[in-house]
């Protein structure tokens, strides 16, 4: 019934007016159907906000502008009452905190069939059947049993898969999952990501996967996004981003890990993430960069294509091979 | 030895209520301890890093080292003298001598206290300075942390995360500690400021000769710090990785699940792992391993005794009936 | 012990004036103004509070009494600013002391909790048992009228409040990581409790205090009527209200200025507790 659609979006821009400061700026990117894509970034890069953005969840005082094109239609342009109906149903998100979505005093599987009541049409005892269907689908053993259970009866993983559940019960195209797994355990991480992965290609169904750690985008995005100060800096197949990454503050991100940099010191960026409000013309991270020059500061600096793909927002990518030596590269070395 | 930790065990206890925590409520039956005969020592000027996710102990024997809690059973020796045995005034004064960094650098500093008042109390409650050398020392401190002097005036919300955890390393070293424990000083922080401060952390333990223990949920990270790591799971320490034993060598079937699972910068490593079986038994068995609900070696011994720490030979050593 | 050796970046309370924001310097001026009224009253009101029969009773306001005058015939301007010392008086003791005991009290019960808790606990329980204007008006009647043995019983009675909500605020407070990080470095109980939970639990309390302030004004005026409290001829607005009330239609005039005066007291006051939140908040962040 639901057609699988590409997510265009197409220059997004969110400003908090009042304070005058543009949190995320001309953001374009495509997820094709069946693609999962990941958006990576630090505190203040904007990434959570382009995600809540698509659906149009925004913080007071928060005005878009920009398209977000899915299904043929301009999502921004939708009435409420239309998005509404989107909500949930076409495009689902997954929280960081599971009790951001589970009500405490509802039974889970109560709060699963609500949302398939509310999307489906479905009468109530078909709902809860599904919704122990996708107790199970999720992961859950002994299903039927736990579904009278309370959220507090679970461990953070289980309440997450359950969260989970209820985002996929009234069968979404489209995921926005904004740090799923990021208040889990080693562990319970993987196999929550696994859990997204594996129904995302059961479904053909894309995914937008936020995180602050390039290491869970690396897991299962096809495709990869890295923000910095509102801005896309950085888009490519996850493969030739981390093989050949192409914007000095990516190769920063990576050598910022210990098991990328082996036994050697840890190369950290300088400085701190930028204030929104107080950014300069041209590149946001160049205060922070060791190949900076005037010309980096001057204009702003557009996307160029460094292979078919693959798009960086760097004036200096020829200088960068220095920058890329110390990396450990992938496969080579430490499973 | 600096700092030796023997057989700390601690159990908390709940008032039976109607909540009993995860698993199935109302149960009732023996509670796992948070902490089982764990032993630890410190040589002056070592490192050892913890690695345990949430549960595992660490943070109780975090705890247990910095004299924040008693352990029910064990002790903590500070050079020879037994911690757990001294009256509440010496007790004070010795803890000076161990330092602790906590997890989340926004609580951990009083929002009422100026930097300077906050670091120079440190100064004046142990009388380590003479008092008109106090803003001297202040501006020393904030210097060897990478803040700058007019950092004195201003209050804790003024400054990011990762500033925030360095005003509270400053302030641990304003003790002249001779151990630093820190908890999980990074998790909190963004990824490219969490490489500052282990830098800085990495840089201080080599200019002024401090011994630490470095807690954290991430074995790299771990490692990139500290070369010997004592791993933990259950309360207990499971296994313990000398200097020269690479990670990937690790015996516990824990530590290999741990390696086999985590987040790493390769594309496509997910699909590439394989059985993960963490959530099987999110409660700990009563009885026997910690970890034999998800362990694929699991046999009848495992239900019964739990596997006590066999050295393998030069400093490796493993909780395990299954490992050689 | 402490460490004013150590300049600041700016003066701290120029800094908290500035955060407070209009409402509070509305309020602090409004305060100033009567506090300043109220101390110059012997100079610069017209006439002797307690001379009576100057005119008429019940003359409405004119040149001679801009207020009017009561049902004796005692100028009501001069008994409303010469009231003013005895009210200011009594919401600043009826407020501080109370403030005192109960925060000290609720502070280490919510600091130790365990048995200093608990004791406390069942005190308060049975002091909130009564009503608070019952057990003032008991214990003044057992040690016998005046203003003295009122803020005795202010005192026995208003403690309890500040103990609650100071404790509530340390229970709370006494699990943050600072706290931790003070005990692991190694500060006694005693500096804890005064140096880095008191200053932090502090504000809840002051912001009631505000309010009590108006409310043991109130007090007075209800002791009043019993004869109980401040004994005449000594003004006090409540008492001015009480004394009045058979002359609300006749002559209004004898109950709205000294209720105007509790009014506008209590006004800026209110200004002043308002924006103390909105100062930490400023100030400290959240």
């Amino acid at each position: 019934m639901a057609r699988k659609e590409a997510l265009e979006v197409d220059r997004l821009t969110v400003t908090f007016a009042r304070e005058g400061r543009a949190v995320v700026r001309n953001v374009s990117f495509t997820i094709a159907p069946g693609e999962a894509f990941g958006l990576v970034g630090e505190s203040g890069s904007g990434k959570s906000l382009t995600c809540r953005a698509i659906l149009r969840l925004m913080p007071r005082g928060a005005s878009i502008a920009g398209r977000i094109m899915y299904g043929g239609r301009d999502l921004l342009g939708l009435s409420d009452g239309e998005m509404q109906a989107l909500r949930g149903s076409s495009i689902a998100m997954v929280f960081q905190d599971p009790l951001t979505a589970l009500n405490p005093v509802l039974r889970v599987g109560d709060s699963i069939a609500q949302v398939i009541q509310a999307h489906g049409g479905l009468g109530r005892r078909a709902a809860r059947t599904r919704a122990v269907e996708m107790m199970e689908r999720v992961g859950i053993r002994d299903a039927g049993r736990r579904a009278a259970a309370y959220p507090h009866e679970f461990s953070g993983g289980m309440r997450q898969r359950i969260h989970i559940a209820m985002a996929l019960a009234a069968r979404p195209t489209l995921l926005l999952a904004d740090e799923p797994t990021t208040a889990l355990d080693v562990v319970v991480q993987a196999e929550i990501l696994r859990l997204l992965d594996d129904l995302r290609r059961q479904d053909g169904m894309s995914l937008l996967l936020v995180s602050h750690d390039f290491r869970v985008v690396a897991g299962l995005c096809d495709r990869v996004g890295v923000m910095y100060a509102g801005e896309l800096v950085e888009v490519g197949a996850t493969q030739t981003v981390l093989r050949r990454p192409e914007h000095p503050y990516t190769i920063g991100l990576m050598n910022s890990l210990p098991e990328a940099v082996l036994g050697e010191r840890l190369r950290a960026i300088p400085g701190s993430p930028p204030d929104p409000g107080l950014l300069p013309p041209g590149c946001a991270f160049a205060p922070r960069c060791e190949l900076a020059r005037d010309s980096c500061t001057a204009a702003p600096i557009a996307m160029a294509e460094a292979v078919r793909g693959h798009w960086a927002r760097c004036i200096r990518r020829d200088q960068l091979d220095e920058m890329r030596r110390g990396l450990v590269m992938v496969g080579a070395a430490g499973a | 030895m600096l700092l030796v930790a023997e057989h700390l065990t601690r159990t908390y206890v709940h008032r039976r209520g109607w909540l009993q925590g995860t698993g199935a409520p109302g149960a009732r039956g023996p509670v796992r301890p948070a902490l089982a005969d764990a032993s630890l020592s410190l040589e002056r000027g070592e490192a050892i890093g913890v690695v345990g996710e949430s549960g595992s102990g660490k943070s109780t024997l975090a705890r247990c080292l910095a004299l924040l809690e008693r352990p029910d059973t064990g002790r903590v020796l500070l050079e020879g003298v037994d911690l757990t045995r001294l009256g509440r005034r010496e007790l004070r004064r010795s803890r000076r001598r161990i330092q602790v960094v906590f997890q989340d650098p926004y609580s951990s500093l009083n929002p009422r206290l100026t930097v300077g008042s906050a670091l120079g109390e440190v100064l004046s409650v142990h009388d380590l300075v003479p008092r008109d050398q106090i803003p001297r020392r202040v501006e020393t401190l904030l210097d060897q942390v990478g803040l700058p002097a007019r950092a004195v005036g201003r209050y804790p919300s003024d400054f990011s995360g990762g500033q925030r955890q360095r005003i509270c390393i400053a302030r641990a070293l304003a003790a002249n500690p001779e151990v630093l424990i820190a908890d999980e000083p990074v998790s909190a922080l963004d990824v490219s400021i969490q490489a500052q401060i282990l830098n800085l952390l990495a840089d201080l333990r080599v200019r002024l000769r401090l011994s630490m223990i470095f807690i954290s949920h991430d074995l790299y990270v771990v490692r990139y710090i500290a070369p010997k790591i004592a791993v933990m799971f259950g309360g207990r320490i499971v296994e313990v990785l000398p200097p020269g034993v690479p990670l990937e060598q690790a015996r516990h079937p824990y530590t290999e699940a741990l390696l086999a699972a985590r987040s790493r910068l390769e594309p496509g490593w997910l699909a590439r792992t394989g059985q993960l079986n963490a959530e099987l038994a999110a409660a700990l068995p009563a009885t026997g391993c910690p970890f034999r609900a998800r362990c694929p070696h699991a046999s009848g011994v495992c239900e019964e005794i739990d596997p006590p720490l066999r050295d393998l030979g030069g400093g490796h050593a493993v909780a395990c009936h299954h490992v050689p | 012990m402490s460490v004013s050796t150590l300049a600041v970046a700016s003066p701290r309370r120029l800094q908290w004036i500035m955060a407070g924001g209009w409402s509070l310097r509305v309020g602090l001026v409004g305060f100033a103004l009567i506090a300043v009224l109220a101390l110059l009253a012997p100079w610069i009101t017209p006439y002797d509070p307690t001379t009576l029969g100057l005119a008429e009773g019940l003359q409405p306001p004119s040149a001679a009494h801009w207020f009017g005058t009561d049902q004796l015939g005692r100028d009501i301007l001069t008994r409303v600013l010469h009231a003013a010392r005895t009210d200011l008086q009594i919401g600043t003791i009826g407020v501080i002391i109370p403030l005192i005991i109960g925060a000290a009290l609720g502070l280490f019960a919510g600091y130790y909790t365990g048995w200093p808790d608990a004791i406390l606990g069942r005190i308060v329980d049975v002091v909130t048992a009564f009503p608070f204007l019952v057990l003032v008006l008991a214990i003044v009647a057992m040690l016998g009228p005046g203003l003295t043995n009122f803020y005795i019983a202010i005192t026995l009675v208003s403690w309890v409040a500040y103990a609650r909500i100071v404790r509530g605020e340390a229970l709370s407070a006494r699990g943050r990581g600072y706290i931790l990080a003070a005990r692991s470095l190694g500060y006694g109980d005693i500096r804890i409790m005064f140096r880095h939970l008191l200053p932090n639990v502090m504000v809840p309390a002051f912001v009631f205090g505000m309010s009590d302030f108006v409310l043991d004004i109130l007090a007075g005026a209800s002791l009043g009527f019993f004869g109980l409290g401040v004994q005449p001829p000594t003004p006090e607005w409540g008492v001015m209200i009480a004394e009045g009330r058979n002359f609300i239609i006749t002559a209004p005039w004898v109950v709205i200025f000294p209720g105007l005066a509790i009014i506008v007291t209590a006004f800026f006051v209110s200004l002043i507790g308002d924006s103390a939140s909105d100062i930490v908040r400023r100030v400290h962040g959240s």
